[in-house]
């Protein structure tokens, strides 16, 4: 770039430069020269030019040339050029091209990457200072063009490459985080008492679960101080802060790799992501509140349980796992207690209901002892999923309370195969048919008394039009909650035996204790 | 002269479409993949049946099974390929000894191959009007025509669901310029650190005098289609890696996060995962974990997208992918260009249609989230051969800009779209390769597209002129 009056200040780096030349090899170019003297990047184009002017002799330039290009007037070209061939190249552009200095060396490297390489160390080392400092790298400032939008979170409490101490730090990142959406903060009020992952361990939420009950005190400040905060800067988390480093750094240590932050960014995402570590942390949330008798001042959406005491002991049902593992079956509330009755405890904000539905079904395994495996899984685990999904939806509650010892609804081919069974310790093969959501005619063998997880025997699907599923959608939940309140008394008969491990197709030893 | 101010760099309002795409409230209960394929078959036979009134007026409907010989009807279905060339899993286990490298695409077509259609009630082969040759397993069709004697379908027509509505644009305010970069494939051999480097310097406004810095300071996003890292092969077999090789793995990465994290301190980046990421193998592809990219996950714009990726910015619709789906639909079928593929998708109102046959996806039970319900004023896919964009116009005044993007690293191009009310202004900056990465080839090229529906002149093809512009 010819011409352009350069700050005295600049003119005093030219001495600088020429002082590094000493080094041969060495290659200037002027993103390195702008973070090395901390100079815009026009600036340094301009100290690169002043510098060529007085010692450019016995030095190689290349320069850039940006413009349109004649011979093919709808393509913009920007070329790296020596100095030599620089007029030629300058034909093949129109007129109003531009020539800058990109770089000056001692002689031109055969190899682009020798060109490159400096500007690249000098950029590796910038990134790779600790992670509160703000350097040219990381924001920027030597730019031509600005953007005032761009907001990089650097506190220190959020540092995100480093996997989050689960006990120790956590207090201290939870309340560091007031911008986070009120669920992300729950994952981490959760994430505080036991690094657990909570996306496979069914066994391990129980340890949540358990810890919960039993650290309230220690549960509840926490929850109250994040959820205070969470809604009083509820409107903070959507203002293009990036999340990902608070709670979801944290969050994404339980596999929430979904949790991102997005400028708009809505509960919705994180939301989906971290339901059972939230839903948890609500009903935690809940009981201690309800210890404390002020969940007022907490502007936690939910809605009081009718039962808050009783509901220590619930009973989780986890019907999708596809394993036998009877460790996820605790009960963990009176089974006598009609759940039906349990407004919505958790799934107050925006939420994608069914989603999380299912999902806390998924994680409402506390373990204990009991191997109640019977209660839960017929053969068809869609079925199942969905049949669950709508009865939820019908609950829109938390579905810990399928376990009424006198189901409401009932489907009388399920009852009269859950009636024979009982009768007999062992165990027996009952045919069981329902319509599935599909408008499948689903007829499955099962095993009543215990998991039939494993049980894919004959299926008889008749794909009649999906019409039918409409007009059976009604019997569907009644179908589902019947078959798991069938099951779910019989667990809690079932006490607390330790439960055998369920091999393929066999029964367990908690299948004597199954009936009711 | 008064040293020139810093510009600002535009913004554009951003949301971020791609929950459909998210698998995290999934639950894989060991179900197969018929289930998306039913979801698939009703949702496009909704769409069919009330197509179908207004095209073919008096014909009946009917199911498969109820096709009577000789009688004129209209069949909807999925559309089966029988392809004699198809790899089986069987062929492939046997060959699974030897080792093999990623294996190229090939075209597995053959003049035998023959179309069935299937409903939930039967299968009935396909003869007559219908081009084998441009259809794939996996698309939902409906079909007039009548049963022969022989027991096949005669075809007389295909009826396709065509383009999905489209959503009104706003009047355009001021240009601003969206680029599409994919294959930067960090860590390769093909890779050229200063190509990317120049790159990065001209979107983010380093390099250039003011009329450079301007054009820079329209551009409001940047999208990375895919394939941005390529971590050698030898190390992802299977095999335990040696501990002086681990470092060697994360590497590409690392360069690849000091590289976006120059992008992101200057304007939002979206990140896509492509066949060579680190992400996972059935789409869609999840976004890349922000583990990996520890530098620039702190920036609020940085966004880490699947694949595909759809996204809204100043009311323009952004659809893409990062070229999967058109790859597989170029071994199973033919097509005059990629173009042609992408707008058969839009056609079949399918992204994916060879989902799940011959392209790894997720068996979701109760949606296919690669339906395209409505119609993107712009519509990429990364990774491919060359650079090549239309104007695709349907009939209800739909247009979708198309735009297939070429791999970085081997042919350098990125492309600039105008995200604006004018869909067939396209700036490509196209990086030129060399064969060996000599200074006599770095350039950073921009075309500029005026034309509503033209071709580019691909520039590819004149690499000799260039080489020989560059001397140094």
């Amino acid at each position: 770039m010819v011409g352009g009056a350069v700050d005295q200040s600049l003119l005093d780096l030219l001495p600088q430069i020429h002082a590094l030349f000493s080094d041969p090899l060495r290659v200037i170019s002027y993103k390195w020269l702008s973070r090395n003297f901390s100079v815009s990047s026009n600036d340094a184009k301009r100290l690169l030019q002043e510098f060529v002017n007085k010692h450019g002799t016995d030095l190689q330039v290349i320069y850039s040339v940006s413009g349109w290009l004649k011979n093919n007037p709808q393509s913009y070209c920007v070329k790296l050029i020596s100095g030599p061939k620089l007029e030629e190249a300058r034909q093949g552009f129109k007129d109003s091209c531009s020539v800058q200095i990109y770089s000056i060396q001692a002689c031109i490297p055969k190899d682009t990457a020798v060109l490159w390489n400096p500007e690249f160390v000098q950029a590796e080392e910038l990134f790779n200072h600790p992670f509160d400092d703000e350097n040219c790298l990381r924001d920027n400032r030597f730019c031509g063009v600005l953007n005032s939008f761009v907001k990089r979170t650097s506190n220190g409490k959020h540092v995100s490459s480093l996997p989050p101490k689960p006990l120790n730090s956590a207090a201290g990142v939870a309340q560091s985080q007031p911008s986070v959406t009120p669920k992300e903060q729950f994952v981490t009020a959760r994430q505080q008492d036991l690094p657990v992952s909570s996306k496979q361990g069914a066994g391990k939420k129980s340890e949540k679960d358990n810890s919960t009950v039993l650290d309230k005190a220690g549960n509840a400040p926490v929850v109250k101080e994040q959820s205070i905060d969470a809604h009083a800067s509820k409107s903070k988390a959507q203002n293009g802060k990036a999340m990902p480093s608070n709670g979801g750094s944290l969050a994404n240590m339980w596999g929430r790799a979904s949790a991102k932050p997005k400028p708009p960014s809505t509960t919705n995402s994180t939301a989906v992501a971290s339901v059972a570590a939230t839903a948890d942390a609500q009903i935690c949330a809940k009981e201690e509140a309800d210890g404390d008798s002020s969940d007022d001042e907490q502007g936690i959406k939910y809605k009081r349980g009718s039962t808050n005491a009783n509901n220590k002991k619930r009973r989780a049902v986890f019907d999708f796992s596809d394993d036998e593992e009877d460790d996820n079956i605790v009960s963990i509330a009176s089974p006598e207690l009609p759940k039906q009755h349990t407004p919505d405890p958790v799934i107050g904000t925006a939420e994608d209901a069914e989603v999380n539905q299912k999902n806390l079904e998924n994680k409402e395994d506390v373990p204990n002892n009991e191997k109640g495996s019977s209660m839960v899984v017929d053969s068809d685990f869609t079925a199942e999923c969905k049949i669950k999904t709508f009865n939820t939806m019908n609950h829109s509650g938390i579905t810990l309370k399928q376990k009424s010892s006198d189901p409401p609804i009932n489907d009388k081919k399920q009852d009269s195969a859950a009636e024979p069974a009982s009768t007999s310790p062992k165990r027996r093969k009952v045919l069981k048919t329902r319509i599935d959501e599909r408008g499948r005619e689903v007829t499955e063998v099962v095993w009543e008394g215990e998991a039939s997880a494993d049980d894919k025997a004959e299926k008889n699907v008749n794909t009649t039009a999906a019409t039918a599923s409409g007009a059976t959608l009604p019997s569907k939940p009644k179908a589902a909650a019947n078959t798991d309140k069938s099951k779910a008394p019989s667990k809690t008969a079932a006490g607390n035996k330790k439960p055998a491990k369920d091999g393929t197709k066999q029964g367990s030893i908690m299948s004597f204790f199954k009936k009711v | 002269m008064p040293v020139p101010k810093p510009m600002e760099r535009k913004q554009a309002a951003y949301s971020n479409l791609d929950e459909r795409y998210a698998i995290q409230g999934e639950k894989y209960q060991g179900q197969q993949y018929s289930h998306i394929y039913f979801t698939r078959l009703r949702h496009m036979r909704n769409l069919l049946h009330a197509l179908v009134p207004s095209l073919k007026p008096l014909l009946p409907v009917t199911t498969v099974l109820g096709l009577e010989e000789g009688k004129d009807c209209i069949l909807v279905g999925t559309l089966y390929k029988h392809m004699k060339l198809k790899p089986s899993i069987l062929d492939e286990y046997a060959k699974e000894r030897s080792a093999i490298p990623l294996v190229k695409p090939h075209n597995f077509m053959h003049p035998d191959d023959h179309l069935i259609l299937e409903d939930e009630s039967g299968r009935v082969t396909l003869a007559g009007a219908i081009p084998t040759a441009a259809f794939v397993t996996g698309v939902v069709v409906a079909l007039h025509g009548k049963e022969t004697s022989a027991g096949n379908f005669l075809v007389e027509d295909v009826l396709e669901a065509g383009l999905p509505p489209q959503t009104a644009l706003s009047s355009a305010a001021e240009d601003k310029y969206v680029v599409f970069v994919s294959g930067l494939s960090v860590g390769s051999d093909t890779f050229n650190p200063l190509q990317f480097q120049l790159l990065i310097d001209h979107v983010t406004g380093h390099l250039g005098d003011e009329n450079e810095q301007s054009i820079a300071s329209n551009i409001v996003r940047v999208v990375v289609a895919g394939n941005s890292v390529h971590i050698s092969p030898r190390f992802v077999n299977g095999q335990t890696v040696a501990s002086k090789d681990q470092s060697r793995i994360a590497e590409p990465i690392k360069e690849l996060d000091i590289m976006l994290t120059q992008l992101v301190a200057s304007l939002p980046v979206d990140m896509m995962p492509g066949c060579h990421d680190p992400a996972n193998f059935s789409l869609p592809q999840q976004p890349l974990h922000r583990c990996l990219f520890s530098g620039a996950s702190t920036y609020n714009t940085f966004s880490s997208c699947s694949n595909p990726h759809q996204f809204e910015l100043d009311s323009v619709q952004f659809l893409g992918t990062s070229g999967q789906n058109i790859d597989d639909l170029y071994k199973y079928s033919d097509a005059k260009d990629k173009l042609e593929f992408m707008e058969r998708t839009l056609r079949w109102r399918h992204l994916a249609p060879t989902a799940p046959n011959s392209l790894g996806c997720y068996p979701y039970t109760d949606k296919d989230p690669f339906l395209v319900e409505s119609c993107p004023h712009v519509y990429f896919v990364g990774n491919q051969d060359k650079y090549e964009t239309r104007l695709l116009e349907g009939p209800e005044k739909q247009k979708v800009r198309l735009i297939s993007i070429p791999r970085f690293s081997e042919s350098g191009a990125a492309v600039m779209q105008w995200s604006q009310a004018q869909p067939n202004l396209c700036l490509i900056a196209s990086l030129q390769p060399g064969p060996s990465s000599t200074i006599s080839n770095c350039q950073l090229e921009m075309l500029f597209d005026f034309g509503p529906a033209g071709h580019i002149p691909h520039n590819r093809n004149g690499k000799e002129e260039r080489t020989d512009e560059i001397r140094l």
